[in-house]
């Protein structure tokens, strides 16, 4: 592993070097929302950003896509596929942010790989972001997330006062990294311990534990415990909670036609919604509110572990911090940890 | 505040003594600031209830789904108009229902209130000193004029002591109200761009909607057990979508024109839709809009629980003919 | 090469279309591209997500059995949108096919066992590539005696009629009973749910393997009444039905407990449900 040394006015620069003709996808504050967005220029970009209210899942899993083109006109079938390929520069990923791209490379990147998923992944180079701070509602660090950790980024910064450290990470970073020239000469000591000193101090705002090798089998034991109810009744069932979500995943696909031509879309879902599990017959597997949350909250506890061996939540806190009605994550880990069955 | 909060939690005692089965109230959130909707179903829950101006949620929306249960529900003075409109629409019995009103001070606009105190900020101790909240935390005392740290919605609040409740937790509160503030400034002002530039306000904000349809779980006069934008019916109409599921543009300023106009009339004003929507859009300009135009169309009709679009009397204007 | 795209359909005609009952047709459908559908191979139990453009995707067990190399079978009920959409096709239209998807029934493990089919309705759809898969000439040797209980809540409700009252029966070691629900003029078979009428014909638990397809109260009375016949829980399967979008196991939406069943069923045997949330 490679690291220079990146004076901080300099950043931009970096930026602008690095992406080239590429595309540049950074955070940008649209009227106070901090969402990532491709920009034109680096000027549009929030540098030092704090944490966004849509994941940079974003990016490679969008809201809505369009999956291929169909036209059935003249009694033929033509099928035209819609596959991005460009190559873009993702900019200021937080490690827990990072670590989603993992988990989401269990669902989608797992034999039939998602081709739109893929596509994205390969062309796109992340630059992560340690944190300089951490939220309230923060808690990577109980899943050993660390805060300044830019593992699965290709190439990493951390503010370490006067500069940003620069980690290069993967053979994609060093490639990218090569198109700079400008680091700082500096000899700077003592920057493992100023990371370090960084990632206690953020680490010490999360009292939050999760022992994945308890928590997981503890669910299996209270599925059916009125817990799940009990929290569900101030739930609204609406879908903050899973799109705000770095690890969410699930999506609907529709078609959408003009004549004889048409799109096939994919789109943003939530397990949430009523309609999510309605069979045609009017069947729905969970058709209570509580069914639905509880196997919310087994798929980012449970479910994910014992299918992917990874798991689901990441501890960004972004559920807990926009939620309407405040159903904390965090609450339920402790809650579960404490029941007796 | 205490004393509010001291009353409350008497009150609902005596209550589940009567025979509620549920009361719907606050109790302390788990993040800085913020309080959470709390389901007593016992006694001794009452002690976890609260009120303090954090408590933001208008909780009239959860009455519907326990239609046939004997509910209290706390409420403010924005909240308790909600529930008329239900009732009058045959989804609640007001017989039922106990509406235990709070006179209001207001409430914190929670992110402005954050960003003043520490991110690490413990809250002691809340008072309402009539122009101003003064908040307690470990290290010191912080002021929060009224004018400047209330909700847009308290600054045009006519009925922060509720009309209509079963009892009252405490003495009226003074009007809250800045005389000087116009509700309608903004609507106004947005009335007055080019077509151009009204277009180009409100895609901007709705191309960021999300369809996460908070705006709607959240709203009490969304009160259908299925909603048009669903259409998940078994049969035929299976996947027939008023509203594409997928999120476009011209989708989300269907979904939300339309349910801006299915709420025209019945809107109670909590401007609950505007403060979940995560993504920051104004909802409440909307609703104004339109109750403005109700307004000026046919004239102010506060006794009319269901509301001017569904009433028609044969003097009501008419453009067409 | 092309990197696979496991959402895009492979382009297909339907090359004929059966009624079966009133709302239930068997469509039979050829992939356009002739190596295509010479490398198709699936196994008895398997789906596939059939394409109507414009109107969505739905999955359908695979009816017709991997034996039959001609066209792949898909038995639909019309139901809802996408299966209004294709009641209305005729032969010669194009649709979109992608698959095989899901697993199977261990039909390898049970050589040289005894089979017990159970189906109602439609149900039997699932089942059908079973039986046909262990009557072509090839495999026949491999499997025992075949029992089929089938059952409708009218005649016309049966399915498959060709192979249930002529093909089936007159097959080296296999016995078919059929029962519906009421009486009917000119029906002088049997009379009575399937449930009971399983009962009744008290087969036997010894070396057997047993499918059962059909309606949710049906398998749930069915396999009571097994359970009293001392049929284990291991040795019965059934296939489950869930909404399903992606059939690839990425959409989330089809799971039961941490089970995919587009991907990890939808063909269980009781003893697996019986470790799944009852959320099916």
């Amino acid at each position: 592993m490679d690291s220079k040394l990146l004076k901080k006015d300099k950043l931009p620069s970096f930026l602008e070097h690095l992406t080239g003709n590429s595309m540049l996808v950074a955070p940008v504050r649209e009227d106070n929302i901090l969402v990532y967005r491709p920009v034109k220029s680096v000027s549009e970009v929030e540098l030092n950003p704090g944490k966004s209210v849509l994941p940079p899942k974003e990016w490679f899993f969008q809201q809505t896509e369009a999956l291929y083109r169909y036209n059935t006109g003249g009694g033929q079938l033509l099928l035209e596929e819609l596959v991005a390929e460009k190559n873009a520069v993702l900019y200021g990923l937080h490690p827990c942010d990072i670590r989603s791209l993992a988990v989401l490379d269990a669902v989608f990147r797992a034999d039939p790989a998602d081709r739109y998923y893929s596509a994205r992944r390969e062309n796109t180079v992340l630059i992560g972001l340690s944190c300089t701070a951490g939220w309230p509602e923060c808690f990577c660090t109980a899943f050993g997330i660390s805060p300044v950790d830019g593992e699965g980024a290709d190439i990493h910064l951390t503010d370490v006062g006067v500069a940003y450290l620069v980690e290069i990470l993967t053979p994609k970073g060093k490639e990218l990294a090569a198109k700079y020239t400008d680091f700082s000469e500096e000899k700077v000591a003592g920057l493992e311990e100023v990371k370090k000193a960084k990632e206690e101090a953020i680490a010490a705002q999360c009292s939050v534990r999760v022992d994945k090798d308890v928590l997981p089998g503890k669910m299996g034991r209270v599925f059916d415990h009125p817990y799940w109810e009990e929290l569900s009744r101030r739930c609204l069932g609406c879908g903050i909670c899973t799109y705000v979500c770095p690890t969410c995943h699930c999506f609907d696909i529709t078609d959408v036609s003009r004549g004889t031509e048409g799109q096939r879309l994919r789109c943003w879902d939530s397990c949430l919604f009523r309609d999510y599990t309605l069979h045609t017959s009017g069947h729905n597997p969970r058709h209570e509110l509580y069914q639905r949350l509880r196997n919310r909250f087994f798929h980012k506890i449970k479910y994910n572990y014992d299918r992917y061996g990874i798991e689901g939540c990441v501890g960004c806190g972004r559920c807990v911090a926009l939620c309407p009605v405040n159903i904390d994550i965090r609450e339920v880990f402790t809650t579960v940890g404490g029941l007796s069955v | 505040m205490k004393e509010i909060t001291e009353i409350l939690q008497r009150e609902a005692v005596r209550l589940f003594k009567e025979g509620v089965e549920y009361l719907i109230g606050y109790a302390a959130g788990s993040i800085p600031a913020s309080t959470r909707p709390f389901f007593a179903a016992r006694p001794e829950d009452a002690a976890d209830l609260i009120f303090n101006p954090f408590c933001v949620h208008n909780l009239v929306k959860y009455l519907l789904r326990y239609p046939d249960k004997r509910v209290a529900v706390v409420v403010k003075g924005c909240d308790s108009g909600a529930v008329d409109r239900l009732v009058e629409e045959r989804h609640l019995d007001r017989s039922k229902i106990t509406l235990i009103g709070v006179p209001c001070g207001g409430v914190l606009d929670r992110n402005r209130v954050l960003a003043e105190l520490s991110p690490s900020a413990r809250i002691e101790q809340v008072e309402d000193r009539d122009n101003a909240f003064v908040i307690r935390t470990k290290q010191r005392e912080h002021v929060f004029e009224k004018r400047q740290y209330l909700m847009e919605k308290c600054l045009v609040c006519t009925k922060n002591n509720p009309a209509g409740v079963d009892l009252l937790v405490g003495k009226e509160a003074p009007r809250v109200a800045d005389p000087e503030r116009d509700r309608l400034k903004e609507v106004k002002e947005i009335e007055a761009l080019e077509a151009a530039a009204k277009a180009a306000y409100w895609d901007r904000l709705f191309e960021r909607c999300l369809r996460c349809y908070a705006c709607r779980q959240v709203c009490p006069a969304c009160s259908c057990t299925e909603c048009s934008f669903e259409q998940a019916v078994p049969g035929w109409q299976q996947g027939a979508m008023w509203v594409a599921k997928a999120k476009t543009l011209p989708d989300n300023l269907h979904y939300h024109l339309i349910r801006a106009f299915h709420v025209a009339g019945r809107c109670a004003g909590c401007a609950e839709c505007e403060r979940v929507c995560p993504v920051g859009i104004p909802l409440m300009l909307l609703n104004r809009k339109l109750a403005k135009d109700i307004e000026e169309l046919f004239g102010e009709a506060p006794a009319d629980a269901c509301g001017a679009l569904c009433i028609y009397s044969p003097a009501d204007p008419d453009e067409f003919a | 090469m092309k990197t696979h795209n496991p959402l895009l359909p492979k382009i297909a005609t339907i090359a004929d279309i059966i009624r079966e009952t009133g709302d239930v047709k068997t469509f039979r459908v050829i992939l356009d591209d002739p190596e295509e559908m010479a490398a198709w191979s699936h196994e008895p139990g398997q789906t596939a997500m059939v394409s109507v453009f414009g109107v969505g995707e739905a999955m359908f067990c695979l009816a017709s059995s991997p034996t039959c190399r001609e066209w792949l079978e898909f038995s639909i009920r019309r139901a809802g949108k996408v299966t209004s959409a294709l009641h209305q096709l005729e032969p010669g239209a194009k649709i979109g096919v992608r698959g095989p998807y899901g697993n199977h029934f261990p039909y390898k493990e049970i050589r040289g066992k005894d089979l017990l089919v159970i189906g109602g309705g439609i149900g039997l759809a699932p089942l059908r590539p079973l039986v046909n898969f262990m009557l072509a000439p090839e495999n026949r040797k491999d499997y025992g005696n075949i029992e089929v209980i089938y059952g409708a809540r009218s005649y016309g409700d049966l399915c498959y009629k060709e192979e249930v009252f002529r093909i089936w029966p007159q097959a080296e070691g296999v016995t078919v009973w059929t029962t519906i629900d009421a009486p009917e003029e000119g029906w002088d078979g049997h009379v009575g749910f399937v449930p009971a009428y399983v009962e009744e014909v008290n087969p036997s638990p010894a070396n057997k393997f047993v499918a059962i397809c059909g309606p949710p109260i049906m398998i749930k009375f069915t396999v009571k009444g097994l359970s009293g016949l001392g049929f284990k829980e291991e040795q019965v399967y059934t296939t489950l039905e869930m909404r399903m979008k992606c059939g690839i196991g990425k959409c989330g939406r089809c799971n039961v407990g941490a089970k995919f069943v587009c991907r990890d069923g939808p063909v269980f045997s009781l003893s697996e449900l019986a470790e799944l949330p009852q959320e099916y």
